[in-house]
């Protein structure tokens, strides 16, 4: 009798063990209302699918690298994860994430505009990711110093590299005796990517593949153009401030809150903290130059390679990038979902926020920030701390452009790229 | 032959231990060493063997120059500060008719008790540029008070003085230690002879501590040069590289730069630095047991 017992105990345990596959799916919303969107999805998931159960780890976008890295390399990582389509990328090519091209259904790859997902793919065509939200760059403005200034803005808000000199330098102020800066026309920090905004606008090229599929830095004079002018706004023309070399995010965002910045350049998800703060008489600008570029930076989820149940992992995806749940958890992060059939929710066409007017960019949506593996190692290692040098006077804008060609290339060769 | 017999009657016993001690700090400093000698091309041939090659890139790279002045800079102000600033509060500590004694000394020990992270953090809320240090500047008649961590001539600074308020204690408490050790009657022989406090502190209290001021500041100039918290957690090492260290250089090439060699060659650099102070202390701790 005891060992009928013990048999059925033994069952009713193994089978509560092994009958549902619990996957973890490290995510980095976090807006508290996003967050409070993906539990709620997770929860719904998970009742309506009890054989595969979603187990959430919360991450941080500062943080997250060495996270997934480790995790990687230890053997142990999250089934699912969550992070930029162009890491995404890198992570597959490391052989970290798994190919989905198999997964993929038709009407998914038709629904999400086909360059999103060249930016989590490789050169053989492996989609290592599914586009799921993105964030586009803007110019906040501050509405009042530009009424006292008299500053006009086009309708659709897109204003020139001219007009922004214009407008920086007018709304600039400086203290009559001393010549000290009071309030600083603009300001785009380098952790922002403004700077390649401008290179894409003006049809430059920092990094250039070869027919070998071989990397190289290779400076093209739009692109030097572009630099020059981003660098001219701090050093020649004195209409932004040094601070663009801080990543201190509250700090930056303080200023502009406090008057200290008449416009910051920064991700449109930043409306929410300017609603929060009660700061109302803001507005937004787009910065064109020959071509029209709306700065983006999508966010994607792939599946480990290392994970044991890849479909059920998929399934999950598709849940969560589903028109709906997609559009819902972008309209929570005060970005925009991917897929045109999400897009096309009415709460994004609103005129609150001025959701409109970033939905008429959108079409001019692209991910200025190279596609190559290891971009942002250049862009950290070498692009950036070499720009830094010429704003803090060390060297010149020429030098610049020739360290970066040379210290560029060597990073590429270590990253295994030449 | 005996003692021979007993340390092989004891290897049993050990061997547990030294199997984990093994594990946890020979394995890893072995394989940092290994991983110097490695390039990891990982969009290309992956991982392999390339001699001294990192070490000459490293010191081709002007980020590991400025990381290397900086690290100077943090640790010498850092540890000149904190033990002098300790040793002055160790004294008043010391002093005998000093009241409500433990409770100061607790106060002292608070930094202590509080995790590296969170103490940069609270010191991040300070250097705010609309912190309470800016506030206190602007009340006092700073009308531009400075942006302490996004300003390249300010944010090491800052980052040094959060690294004193936590370092601070140990050193306090270390030197108390000291102080309290010191036998009275020299001090009383002294005040016999007519010395005052200033001769006292220079020809007794000092002469009979510099063995362990010595263990100390070199104690404290290996934890300070290898500190990364801080540093991370304020301003990541900007701006513009300002207050970037070996530490944090090495963290960015291993977890953001892919590049697990070139941090290892980072690590190994740092390493052959701090035994400039290491030798100094195990000749300090050999001179005092002798």
């Amino acid at each position: 009798m005891r060992k009928n017992w013990v048999v059925l105990f033994v069952l009713i345990l193994s089978t509560a063990l092994f009958s549902s596959i619990t996957l973890d799916f490290y995510c980095l919303a976090w807006q508290p209302q996003t967050v409070d969107t993906v539990y709620d999805l997770v929860d719904i998931w998970n009742e309506e699918n009890p054989d595969v159960q979603i187990n959430l780890i919360w991450g941080t976008w500062e943080t997250s690298d060495e996270f997934l890295q480790t995790s990687y390399r230890g053997g142990n990582p999250p089934d699912i994860i969550h992070t930029d389509t162009d890491v995404l990328a890198e992570y597959g090519i490391m052989g970290f994430v798994t190919p989905l091209n198999n997964y993929i259904p038709k009407e998914m790859l038709e629904d999400i505009p086909s360059w999103l997902f060249d930016e989590c793919s490789d050169l053989k065509g492996n989609i290592f990711g599914v586009p799921w939200l993105q964030e586009i760059q803007v110019v906040f403005y501050n509405k009042s110093v530009f009424e006292e200034n008299g500053v006009t803005i086009p309708e659709n808000r897109m204003i020139t590299w001219d007009e922004l000199l214009d407008i920086a330098q007018k709304v600039t102020l400086r203290d009559p005796k001393t010549g000290e800066v009071k309030r600083w026309g603009f300001l785009a920090p380098t952790m922002e990517y403004f700077h390649w905004a401008l290179i894409e606008q003006n049809d430059g090229h920092v990094l250039v593949m070869d027919d070998n599929g071989k990397w190289k830095v290779e400076i093209d004079d739009n692109a030097k153009e572009a630099i020059e002018f981003y660098i001219s706004l701090i050093t020649k023309y004195k209409v932004s401030p040094p601070d663009v070399m801080s990543i201190d995010y509250t700090s930056l965002m303080q200023n502009f809150l406090n008057g200290r910045y008449a416009m910051v350049t920064f991700g449109c998800w930043n409306r929410r903290f300017l609603v929060q703060s009660k700061m109302y008489d803001w507005g937004m600008l787009l910065v064109t130059g020959k071509n029209i570029v709306s700065p983006s930076n999508p966010q994607g989820l792939g599946v480990s390679n290392a994970c044991k149940h890849k479909e059920e992992a998929f399934r999950f995806v598709e849940f969560l990038t589903n028109p709906e749940n997609s559009a819902d958890v972008a309209y929570a992060d005060w970005l925009f979902p991917v897929r045109n059939s999400a897009v096309e929710d009415p709460r994004f066409l609103s005129s609150e926020y001025e959701w409109d007017i970033l939905y008429s960019w959108l079409p001019y949506a692209r991910n200025v920030r190279s596609n190559m593996p290891g971009y942002l190692t250049f862009e950290w290692q070498v692009f950036v701390p070499q720009i830094e040098q010429v704003i803090l006077g060390k060297i010149s804008v020429e030098e610049a452009f020739k360290n970066i060609e040379k210290e560029g290339n060597k990073v590429l060769r270590r990253l295994g790229l030449q | 032959m005996g003692k021979k017999s007993d340390t092989a009657k004891a290897f049993p016993y050990i061997l547990p231990v030294l199997i984990v001690m093994i594990l946890i700090n020979v394995y890893p400093f072995v394989r940092g060493i290994l991983n110097a000698f490695y390039a990891d091309k990982v969009f290309g041939v992956g991982r392999h063997f390339c001699g001294f090659d990192n070490f000459k890139e490293l010191f081709q790279d002007h980020i590991f120059w400025l990381g290397l002045k900086n690290n100077v800079i943090w640790t010498l102000s850092c540890v000149v500060v904190e033990v002098i600033l300790g040793l002055f509060i160790a004294m008043l500590l010391n002093l005998p008719y000093i009241k409500f004694r433990n409770v100061h000394r607790t106060l002292v020990l608070l930094p202590w008790a509080i995790p590296p992270v969170v103490s940069a953090l609270i010191w991040r809320y300070f250097f705010g540029t609309s912190g309470p240090i800016n506030i206190i500047l602007k009340g006092i008649g700073f009308s531009n008070p400075p942006s302490w961590l996004i300003n390249p001539g300010y944010s090491l600074f800052a980052c040094i003085v959060a690294n004193i308020w936590v370092g601070l204690p140990f050193v306090t408490v270390m030197l108390l230690g000291g102080l309290q050790s010191l036998p009275g009657d020299v001090y009383e022989a002294a005040e016999i002879d007519g010395a005052g406090i200033v001769k006292k502190f220079f020809y007794i209290t000092l002469p009979m501590m510099k063995d362990l001021i010595l263990t100390v500041a070199v104690l404290t100039s290996i934890w300070t040069f290898n500190m990364f918290d801080i540093v991370f957690t304020m301003t990541r090492g900007g701006p513009g590289n300002s207050s970037i260290l070996l530490s944090l250089y090495a963290y960015q090439n291993a977890f953001g730069y892919f590049q697990q060699g070139y941090a290892a060659a980072i690590g190994i650099i740092s390493l052959i630095i701090l035994m400039i102070p290491l030798i100094f202390y195990i000749k300090g701790r050999f001179n005092y047991e002798d």
